[in-house]
């Protein structure tokens, strides 16, 4: 009689080839890996690991409040809607360097292309996404802001670490990402700053003020030139504009940003328009 | 397919370059993902778990002082995570976790995927649920992932009796389950 083991064995060997991650998957854990490196999120799930971090600030006594990057900040910049299917990150390395990406999990073609971002680490070269023209300063619509993706200046290792041996306030959601005594390194102050500002754009425009939206985008195109989240505004435009009854123009705003940022995982958002 | 991913089995040396949390992150990104599937964690929820798995990884690994080997070192760690996101799931689910799909996920649907993937998985996830979870982390480790039983016992934090009974109870549990399945006429759906 066969060995039922044997046969558990076996089917361990076929299931192996089914147990890899996909690119989604990875890309997804990677970025919001970095956004909670970056903003120093607490995780309680380790034992005496997290008893050792713990020790480093407030504990995180929910584990699966550590996604901070992938739930919090999209969930205020888009009012939810986004929630299950962006995450926000910052590209990790040594410098604690700043990229935002949005990522959709079910497009595997669009997966693939970003996940050919690989972990920056012990590389201060300036980071620009493929095929993206570089900023025009056009500010007006419906011609949207092509804002190029600029890496801000690197910091060293030793403020990396710095910056993570700090005491935390526990981040449960975007505008909870704050240090707890100490300022934070410059680069990390830019992107919570430019993240928190363009969490005021949704606010206002779940309070249906797209003209504040509108004004605020505006502003913040001039204030983060060089900031890590153009593409989302120029999402966010698009928007606006749809909030406004601007049809019209948010039909152009649309088509600009999909020439602009192909790849861009807000695409899907984008082209339902003001259909949404 | 991706390449399988080569893990590093042989004790690390006690002196040496310091690891890098890239090269580490990379080298084992799989070996913690399909893991934590393997002790538990819901499809749904393991981008989180892995996360935070990593997020220790890099707050520690400076730390880190070979006993074992780095795998051993990384499943000890996934296995606390994967406990205590079965324990927040649980919580927040208390009525989803008997009889779900464990590769279904809520969060990111993706049926296409979902239909091709997975039917040697998916029974050996079923298999694997209807084990303790001390039982089952001793299982995955040694007769999936191939651990040396002293590698395991770093991991799990036992010593080698207790290893070995629950191994032995596992692999029990798994041939009965299997006896009983080809007995009701066949194997299971």
């Amino acid at each position: 009689m066969r060995d039922r083991y044997e046969e558990f064995r076996t089917l361990c060997r076929t299931a192996r080839a089914e147990e890899y991650s996909k690119p989604a998957d990875r890309h997804a854990v990677r970025v919001a890996l970095a956004a909670s490196i970056a903003a120093g999120v607490q995780t309680a799930a380790a034992g005496a690991s997290a008893a050792a971090i713990a020790a480093t600030g407030a504990s995180n006594a929910a584990a699966g409040a550590s996604v901070v990057g992938t739930k919090g900040i999209i969930g205020l910049l888009f009012g939810g809607k986004f929630v299950s299917e962006i995450v926000i990150g910052v590209a990790l390395g040594t410098a604690v360097t700043t990229t935002v990406v949005v990522a959709q999990r079910t497009s595997e073609r669009r997966a693939k292309v970003m996940d050919e971002s690989r972990l920056a680490r012990n590389n201060a070269q300036p980071h620009t996404k493929s095929g993206q023209p570089k900023e025009t300063g056009n500010n007006e619509p419906p011609q949207l802001l092509q804002a190029e993706v600029q890496q801000s200046p690197p910091a060293t290792p030793k403020v990396a670490e710095a910056a993570l041996m700090r005491p935390h306030v526990v981040a449960r959601d975007a505008l909870t990402i704050a240090p707890a005594t100490e300022p934070p390194p410059p680069t990390r102050d830019r992107l919570v700053e430019e993240t928190q500002a363009l969490a005021q754009v949704q606010d206002a425009l779940s309070r249906s003020d797209p003209g504040l939206a509108w004004s605020l985008l505006q502003q913040q195109d001039r204030q983060f030139s060089s900031g890590q989240l153009g593409e989302e505004r120029a999402a966010a435009k698009v928007m606006t504009l749809c909030a406004a009854g601007q049809g019209d123009l948010a039909e152009q705003a649309r088509a600009s940003f999909l020439m602009t940022y192909p790849n861009s995982p807000l695409t899907k958002r984008v082209k339902q328009g003001c259909d949404h | 397919m991706p390449a399988t991913v080569a893990l590093r089995t042989e004790p690390l040396p006690a002196e040496g370059p310091p690891l890098e949390f890239d090269a580490v992150y990379a080298e084992h990104f799989d070996f913690v993902w399909r893991n934590l599937r393997r002790l538990g964690v819901p499809e749904s929820a393991l981008r989180d778990a892995t996360q935070e798995v990593f997020v220790v990884v890099y707050r520690r690994l400076g730390e880190f002082v070979p006993r074992g080997t780095l795998r051993s070192w990384l499943y000890s760690i996934l296995r606390r995570v994967a406990l205590a996101q079965k324990r927040q799931y649980r919580l927040q689910r208390p009525t989803e976790m008997q009889g779900t799909d464990p590769l279904a996920d809520e969060s990111h649907p993706d049926p296409e995927t979902d239909a091709i993937r997975g039917q040697s998985l998916r029974r050996l996830l079923e298999l694997l649920n209807e084990l303790d979870d001390d039982k089952r982390e001793a299982l995955v480790s040694v007769d999936l992932e191939d651990m040396s039983v002293p590698e395991a016992c770093v991991a799990l934090e036992v010593n080698l009796n207790t290893l070995y009974s629950r191994l032995s109870a596992a692999r029990r549990q798994i041939r009965q389950r299997l006896a009983s399945d080809h007995r009701e006429g066949g194997r299971h759906p």
